[in-house]
């Protein structure tokens, strides 16, 4: 079982897929059990990982591929806690589709013969499963062209079909947004790629542990630049915000919260590819880097608290958030970058918790529009409490893990520019605007759950109350993994100290 | 100094908290509620006051809860000054509990249960305030202390509550918001977030002007202190019934805000730092503004309530301009007006608590001559108002005698006429309340109307008695300085600050 063991974290999700697809018809239903069973294997091997990381190891496995280019995988402590809370993250919310995606199906093609339902049904989970395939592939490829390859993975295959299937809207609208997600997605790779080319001709390698040979060279200004460029569009840092509302808004919720991830990994890829590598030659990207994340921060917070449709309100909300680990990321000082990552994992834990209480809501009432909703804490309970914890977890409020990534992202941003007048206001700005992330939350969470109930809830024809355990228990699961990364934070900190303490 | 590692501490916080689960599992039988917070709140003044007597050896208490991070350490710490706060809000606790009692019974409010459970949050909070040992439990205690008594301030649940609560949220949550970023700066300077006599920072930390920037947000992140400016949400929060306006002006919440601002001047940033900086001027120039301005303001206020609340404000900026002094004397002058103000201030908006439930009046301009039917309530308010005005033998009297000797001390002679200015003007919209409710002669009243007394019902007992009490603790306060340690923990506190009076 611990032979090729990152090969197999790798792989067994895109292996489930195969035999998903290959046993369609026989499965039918149990394929989003199929998914959560593989899921579930490649955590627990993750967690064998991590008791060998933690230990002081790393593990190296070589698969080239040809002169340049190999699938070698890596694990260390930067990359490790990233893959486990994802994975994590994956397997939570596969079980919450399970019943999801029934529903979505109803409502998109209506009644259909129990045949072309399996189809569809199956055709999810089999897609599903490449997201987590492209994840850890990000995570643990040592290659630039293998992570480059694992990004264009995950966006045209999920994110495009998945759009486009199982999308909102209707037909056409549904298509033009699944390609102009694409559209934007593999821009933004394009970028990368670029940079990556360019760095191959200084270095001649595309490994990511010679790009430090980089360091000094003037192009590395220039690698850096392209590189920036595409992860920011990744990002949805302005003015590269724009597909984001779309894309989110247009999903079907149950994988809304992987899109967080697919869009703040990039965070995980600048520290892996740029930052810690080429740590001295990106200074000069610090003060602008921060900047862009202090605009994106407060519009799109402002963005939200404007939204009135649940599902856009969500996707707003990440385009602040992702800031947020930028900003730690941009301030370049080991603490500011620890709390960047650990941000990151805290807000995809929150968001993922987010996303699909929304969607519970969405299931529940059928009703997208915020301003119709309301009262619903009697009905919901369960939810509410979701909605709540999640709200804590964004807005960075003890005991939760947001707090924790807060506290150390910003102390790290004032230990490299307090005695810079414009940084020390930048950070402060920075501080004083997260409050924003506080009151929609919380404010959005009042009016939807709180109050009287709405007439038109009443009287509807649907019975509300809180969903199938199979929805609601995983992301309790989420939230008390939040919790108790916000009281025992330690060993995730080890383990990116590890790393990252290294500048 | 010795430091004894003890669990005291932790049982002082625990109580309120666990009262807080026992009064939602009796939610459905109100008796067993309410003794739950009467009994709770015994037990904690008792825990409170077992450790005066250690504190007063020269010892020091502490207990490390969790460390979660490098500089996320919840841990506690009782030193004199904080054992101060720490007894004054938990003894008043007791007393206001019993009003509670008394006033919620009498006009049968809704979410009864709702408001022990918070007010007992809200105690809580501010005795985990009291006793921290490093600015990041301060931190959290604060923001938690703002989040339960939210719920108070929006008691009633009607428009006016609901926009007195989103003030008092607004601008408290802000406020905590720039606390954090001045707690995340000040670790980043230092490494440390620990209160320590005399300052962590140092002229060496940072640059002047990072110094200037830090205090500036540690003095926003105390808006809880209502120094003007950034009061409004003070007045605002006057909707609140009685018992918590006593709760959030001399209790908690503004007396955490006062704490912590000298806690900051005089533990983080230190008595040489804040004179090397000329910061004290600047925090003297502000309150003693707040002082004559939120005075005059009291003047023209019809609202009883609304009058006290603007007493309050002036009131508290006694606090921060002694310890603006930066003098021995200034110090304990504050650290005295902390738990004496206290005492004060609760008798007077309990009295207005009375009046509200019996005779139903909020306007001063209505209390003609309602002396003669609460005359207890009325001289227990008449009591409280003098010792505001700082005229023996209430004890206001003493505090502000310590205020001026620190002016003198430090040869600020502005700052004394500043003092004797806001006296008087103290003395100019309290003493026309003693004067209507004594001697005007009640408009024509209807003859058909019930005069109620205060001794008509069994509940009026409950909210008259404790009023009685802090009344009477007030005179004590004034002739025995010394009740529940309180003299000689101040004397404790300044000698460690200053090295001996």
């Amino acid at each position: 079982m611990t032979s090729h063991i990152l090969l197999q974290i790798v792989m067994i999700p895109a292996i489930a897929s195969m035999v998903i697809f290959l046993t369609r018809h026989k499965i039918g239903e149990k394929a989003g059990w199929i998914s959560v069973i593989s899921l579930v294997y490649t955590t627990a091997l993750i967690c064998l990982v991590g008791l060998k990381i933690y230990g002081g190891e790393t593990i190296y496995e070589k698969y080239p591929l040809g002169a340049e280019v190999s699938l070698n995988l890596f694990a260390d402590g930067l990359s490790l806690p990233v893959a486990l809370i994802i994975n994590l993250i994956c397997i939570a919310l596969a079980s919450y589709s399970i019943h999801y995606v029934e529903h979505r199906i109803e409502l998109i093609y209506g009644e259909v013969d129990k045949r072309t339902w399996r189809i569809y049904y199956t055709r999810f989970f089999l897609l599903y499963n490449l997201f987590s395939t492209g994840f850890m592939g990000i995570c643990f490829a040592t290659n630039l062209i293998a992570m480059y390859f694992f990004m264009e993975l995950l966006t045209v295959i999920p994110l495009y079909f998945i759009m486009a299937q199982f999308g909102y809207s209707d037909y056409i609208t549904r298509y033009n947004v699944a390609l102009m997600c694409l559209f934007w997605g593999v821009i933004g790779a394009m970028f990368v790629l670029i940079g990556i080319l360019l760095a191959y001709t200084q270095i001649g390698s595309f490994e990511i542990a010679a790009m430090k040979n980089l360091a000094g060279n003037p192009f590395a200004f220039w690698v850096a630049l392209l590189i920036f460029i595409g992860l920011a569009s990744k990002l949805a840092i302005v003015p590269l915000h724009v597909w984001m509302p779309w894309v989110h808004a247009e999903h079907p919720t149950c994988i809304a919260g992987l899109l967080a991830i697919y869009a703040n990994i990039a965070v995980y890829i600048g520290v892996r590819v740029l930052i810690l590598p080429l740590h001295d030659d990106i200074k000069v990207f610090c003060i602008p880097i921060m900047v862009l994340a202090l605009i994106t921060m407060i519009y799109g917070a402002f963005l939200t608290l404007a939204q009135t449709d649940i599902k856009r309100f969500c996707a707003c909300s990440t385009i602040s958030q992702i800031s947020y680990s930028v900003f730690g990321i941009g301030a370049l000082t080991i603490y500011s970058i620890e709390g960047g990552m650990f941000y990151f994992l805290s807000h995809i834990l929150g968001k993922a918790i987010l996303f699909s209480t929304a969607g519970i809501v969405v299931y529940v009432t059928g009703i997208r529009d915020i301003r119709q909703l309301g009262g619903l804490w009697s009905k919901m309970p369960v939810t509410t409490i979701l909605w709540m914890s999640c709200a804590m977890i964004l807005s960075a409020l003890p005991p939760t893990s947001g707090f924790v990534g807060k506290w150390i992202l910003f102390t790290g941003a004032f230990q490299k520019l307090y005695a810079d007048p414009i940084g020390l206001t930048i950070v402060i700005v920075g501080i004083l605007s997260t409050i924003l992330t506080l009151i929609y939350t919380f404010l959005t969470g009042i009016r939807i759950f709180f109050g009287s109930l709405k007439p038109e809830l009443s009287s509807s024809n649907h019975e509300i109350k809180d969903p199938p355990l199979t929805m609601s228990l995983p992301l309790l699961t989420l939230a008390a993994i939040a919790l108790i990364l916000g009281v025992y934070p330690k060993p995730i900190l080890n383990l990116f100290h590890s790393v990252i303490g290294l500048l | 100094m010795t430091v004894m590692e003890s669990i005291r501490p932790l049982l002082a916080i625990l109580c309120p908290l666990i009262c807080a689960l026992l009064i939602l599992l009796f939610r459905k039988r109100p008796n067993v509620r309410e003794s739950c917070t009467i009994i709770a709140s015994i037990i904690l003044f008792s825990i409170i006051i077992s450790m005066a007597p250690i504190i007063l050896k020269g010892n020091v208490i502490r207990y490390h809860l969790i460390t979660i991070c490098p500089g996320i350490v919840f841990s506690f710490k009782v030193d004199a000054f904080g054992l101060i706060f720490a007894i004054t809000s938990s003894f008043l606790w007791i007393l206001v509990s019993l009003f509670s009692i008394g006033y919620m019974r009498s006009l049968k409010e809704h979410a009864q249960t709702r408001y022990y459970f918070m007010f007992a949050l809200a105690i809580f909070s501010a005795v985990s305030i009291a006793m921290s040992e490093n600015l990041i439990t301060f931190y959290l205690f604060f923001e938690t202390l703002t989040l339960s008594t939210y719920w108070l301030v929006a008691h009633h649940e009607d428009e006016e509550a609901f926009f007195g609560g989103r003030k008092y949220l607004t601008y408290l949550l802000i406020s905590g918001w720039c606390l954090f970023a001045a707690v995340a700066l000040t670790y980043a300077l230092t490494g440390t977030t620990d209160f320590v006599a005399g300052g962590i920072l140092t002229t060496d930390t940072a640059s002047k002007s990072v110094l200037m920037v830090l205090f500036a947000l540690f003095a926003l992140g105390s808006m809880k202190a209502a120094w003007m400016p950034f009061h409004a949400w003070l007045p605002g929060a006057m909707v609140a019934p009685a018992p918590v306006s006593g709760l959030l002006h001399a209790v908690a919440v503004v007396k955490a805000g006062v704490f912590g601002f000298v806690r900051i001047v005089c533990y983080v940033y230190g008595i040489d730092l804040m004179s090397a900086l000329g910061l004290g001027i600047i925090l003297a120039v502000v309150a003693s503004f707040t002082m004559i301005v939120a005075s005059f303001v009291a003047i023209g206020q019809d609202n009883l309530k609304k009058r006290l609340a603007y007493s309050t404000i002036s009131q508290l900026s006694y606090i921060l301009l002694g310890a603006a002094l930066l003098t021995s004397y200034g110090v304990t002058g504050a650290m005295l007006h902390i738990p004496f103000h206290g005492f004060m201030k609760i008798t007077l908006f309990l009295c207005a608590g009375i009046i509200i439930v019996i005779t139903g009046k909020t306007e001063i301009s209505q209390m003609a001559g309602i002396g003669k039917v609460l005359p207890i309530t009325m001289i227990a308010f008449s009591i409280g108002a003098i010792g505001m005005c700082g005229v023996p033998p209430v004890s206001g009297f003493i505090s502000k005698w310590y205020l001026c000797l620190g002016t003198l001390q430090a040869g600020q002679l502005v700052l004394l006429a500043v003092i004797l200015t806001s006296s008087v003007l103290d003395v100019i919209y309290f003493f026309p309340i003693i004067k209507t409710v004594f001697f005007e002669r009640p408009a024509q009243t209807n003859p058909e109307q019930i005069v109620r007394k205060e001794t008509d019902h069994p509940l009026y007992l409950f909210m008259v008695i404790p009023v009685a009490i802090t009344a009477t603790f007030s005179i004590i306060f004034c002739i025995f300085p010394n009740t529940f340690y309180i003299f000689d923990l101040v004397k404790m506190a300044v000698r460690n600050l200053f090295g001996g009076m």
